[in-house]
C-alpha cells in the first residue's frame, strides 16, 4: 500500500485511522524508506535535535576528556578485568568506578620503540576524516590542552609551530597513555582531510640514546618516528610518504634538538 | 597480545568519535550532567573491558550506547533512586546552555524541557531516533525491545511533545533568531 504524506502527516498527530495505523507501523517496520518520509515529516525531527545542539556542552566535554586522559584505568593498557563496578552515589561515583575495577596493565618500565609505535599506527589506523572533520577547539581551549599535555611530558610542545605546520590544520592536543608513561597526541588533518597525528612519548627512564629519523608504513600508514634520550616522537598518517617526510623534518628540526637539551 | 592491542585501540578511537553522544544519552537516562559526566567514564571503561566483544558488523555507537544503558540500568538508576535523587530537568537544563545568549536558551530549554519532562522509556526512545538518528530498528536493538515498542513510545511520546511543535512554528523560532 502506498501511504500519501497526508496519512504520514495524520499518522504523525494520532488522527490516522486506527487500523490503517496499525499497518502504517507493520510496513514501517519493513520499510526503511518509509521510515525516513515519516521522519522528513516530522517537526519534531527538527525541532528537538536543535535543543540538544549545545548538550554536551563543550566546557563539560572537555573536562570529561581531561579527566579520562588522567584516569589510569583508561590510559593504561587494559589486560585483565576482574571485579565487578561498585557505585556510589552522586560525585563520588567516578571515584568508585575507578577504585573498583582491578586493571593490570603490562609493566610500566621502559617501553620498547616498536610497541609503542605499533600501537599508535594501529590507533591511527582506526582514525577517519570525520573523526577529526568537526573538531572545532576555540583558542583557548587549544590553550589549554597545550598546557595540559606540556605538563604531562615535561616539553615545551611549541604550540606556534605546531598551528603554523602546513600544510595541516591543526586540531587537538590530547593525553594518553602507555605503559603508565605519558603519551601526548596532537591531531592534525590535511587539506583533503586525511587524519595525521603527530605522538610524544616520555620514557619512564631515560633509554641513555637517541634514534635517528626512521622511515616506514605502519598499519598501511606511512609514518616516521625518531628519538632523543627523555622522549619518543612519532609522526603517522595517510599514504603520502613524501608529504610525512616534510612533516618529521620541520618536528625533528624543532623538537629532536629541545628534547636532548632538557 | 598485538590483537588485544588492536580491540583496544579500536575501542578508544570509537569512544573518541561517539564521546558527545553517549554523554548525551547518559544525560538524557539520569537527568543530571555529573552523574552523566560519570556514567559516560563508566561507559568508556566497560567498553575498553569489553573491547575483545566488539564485532566489525556492529555499529560503534548503538555498542557504546547499548553499554551505556546496561550500565544505567544495572547500577546507577537504583542507587540514585535508593538516595531519592529523582530527575530535576529544569535544574540540569541550566547547565547545557551558554547563559549568554538568553533568548536561545529559552527556546532551547523548553524543548528540552518537555523532553526530559517524558517517562524514561520514551525519553530515552526519542533521543535515538530524533537526536541520534538511528533507524526504529538500530533504537529497538540498543533498547531490547520490539521494534512496534519504539514506535508506540515514540507516538506516545509525539503526542506529549504536540505543544512544541506548534510552538516551534511560532514564538520560540523566532526567539532564536531575535
Amino acid at each position: 500500500m502506498r501511504y500519501s504524506d497526508k496519512d504520514l502527516h495524520d499518522y504523525l498527530s494520532g488522527t490516522l485511522d486506527k487500523d490503517v495505523a496499525e499497518a502504517l507501523e507493520h510496513a514501517l517496520s519493513k520499510d526503511a524508506a518509509l521510515e525516513k518520509r515519516l521522519l522528513a515529516l516530522d517537526p519534531l525531527s527538527e525541532t528537538i535535535p536543535e535543543a540538544f545542539d549545545n548538550c554536551p556542552p563543550a566546557d563539560r566535554l572537555q573536562s570529561l576528556r581531561q579527566r579520562m586522559a588522567t584516569d589510569p584505568a583508561w590510559t593504561a593498557p587494559v589486560r585483565v578485568w576482574k571485579r565487578p563496578l561498585a557505585f556510589a552515589a552522586g560525585a563520588g561515583v567516578a571515584g568508585a568506578i575507578v577504585a573498583s575495577v582491578l586493571f593490570l596493565a603490562v609493566g610500566t618500565g621502559p617501553q620498547p620503540a616498536a610497541d609503542w609505535h605499533q600501537q599508535v599506527a594501529a590507533y591511527q589506523a582506526l582514525y577517519v576524516p570525520d573523526t577529526v572533520l568537526n573538531i572545532e577547539p576555540t583558542s583557548e581551549a587549544l590553550q589549554q590542552q597545550f598546557r595540559d599535555a606540556e605538563a604531562a611530558i615535561g616539553l615545551d610542545l611549541q604550540p606556534d609551530v605546531l598551528v603554523d605546520l602546513e600544510p595541516l590544520t591543526l586540531k587537538r592536543a590530547q593525553i594518553l597513555g602507555y605503559r603508565g608513561a605519558p603519551l601526548v597526541q596532537i591531531a592534525f588533518s590535511t587539506p583533503d582531510g586525511t587524519p595525521v597525528a603527530f605522538c610524544i612519548l616520555r620514557y619512564n627512564e631515560p633509554s641513555g640514546s637517541a634514534e635517528k629519523t626512521a622511515y616506514a608504513e605502519m598499519e598501511g600508514l606511512a609514518s616516521a618516528t625518531w628519538a632523543t634520550d627523555t622522549h619518543g616522537f612519532m609522526v603517522i598518517g595517510g599514504e603520502d610518504e613524501a608529504e610525512i617526510k616534510r612533516i618529521a623534518e620541520r618536528l625533528v628540526a624543532t623538537f629532536g634538538a629541545r628534547a636532548q637539551d632538557s | 597480545m598485538r590483537g588485544r592491542s588492536k580491540e583496544d585501540g579500536r575501542v578508544r578511537a570509537a569512544v573518541e568519535t561517539y564521546l558527545p553522544a553517549i554523554w548525551r544519552f547518559a544525560f538524557v537516562l539520569s537527568g543530571d550532567a555529573d552523574t552523566a559526566d560519570d556514567l559516560t567514564q563508566a561507559t568508556c571503561l566497560r567498553a575498553l573491558e569489553k573491547a575483545h566483544q566488539f564485532r566489525d558488523e556492529q555499529s560503534p555507537v548503538g555498542w557504546l550506547l547499548t553499554i551505556c544503558r546496561s550500565i544505567w540500568l544495572n547500577q546507577i538508576r537504583a542507587e540514585k533512586l535508593r538516595t531519592s535523587k529523582s530527575l530535576d530537568a529544569a535544574a540540569a537544563l541550566n547547565q547545557l546552555h551558554d547563559r549568554s545568549d538568553v533568548e536561545t536558551t529559552l527556546a532551547a530549554n523548553r524543548v528540552l524541557a518537555e523532553v526530559m519532562a517524558l517517562p524514561e522509556a520514551q525519553r530515552e526512545t526519542v533521543i535515538l531516533v530524533y537526536v541520534e538518528g538511528f533507524t526504529y530498528r538500530e533504537a529497538a536493538k540498543i533498547l531490547s525491545v520490539p521494534i512496534g515498542t519504539v514506535m508506540s513510545r515514540l507516538s506516545v511520546a509525539r503526542k506529549k511533545l504536540s505543544k512544541l511543535q506548534t510552538s516551534a512554528l511560532d514564538g520560540d523560532k523566532s526567539m532564536i533568531g531575535r
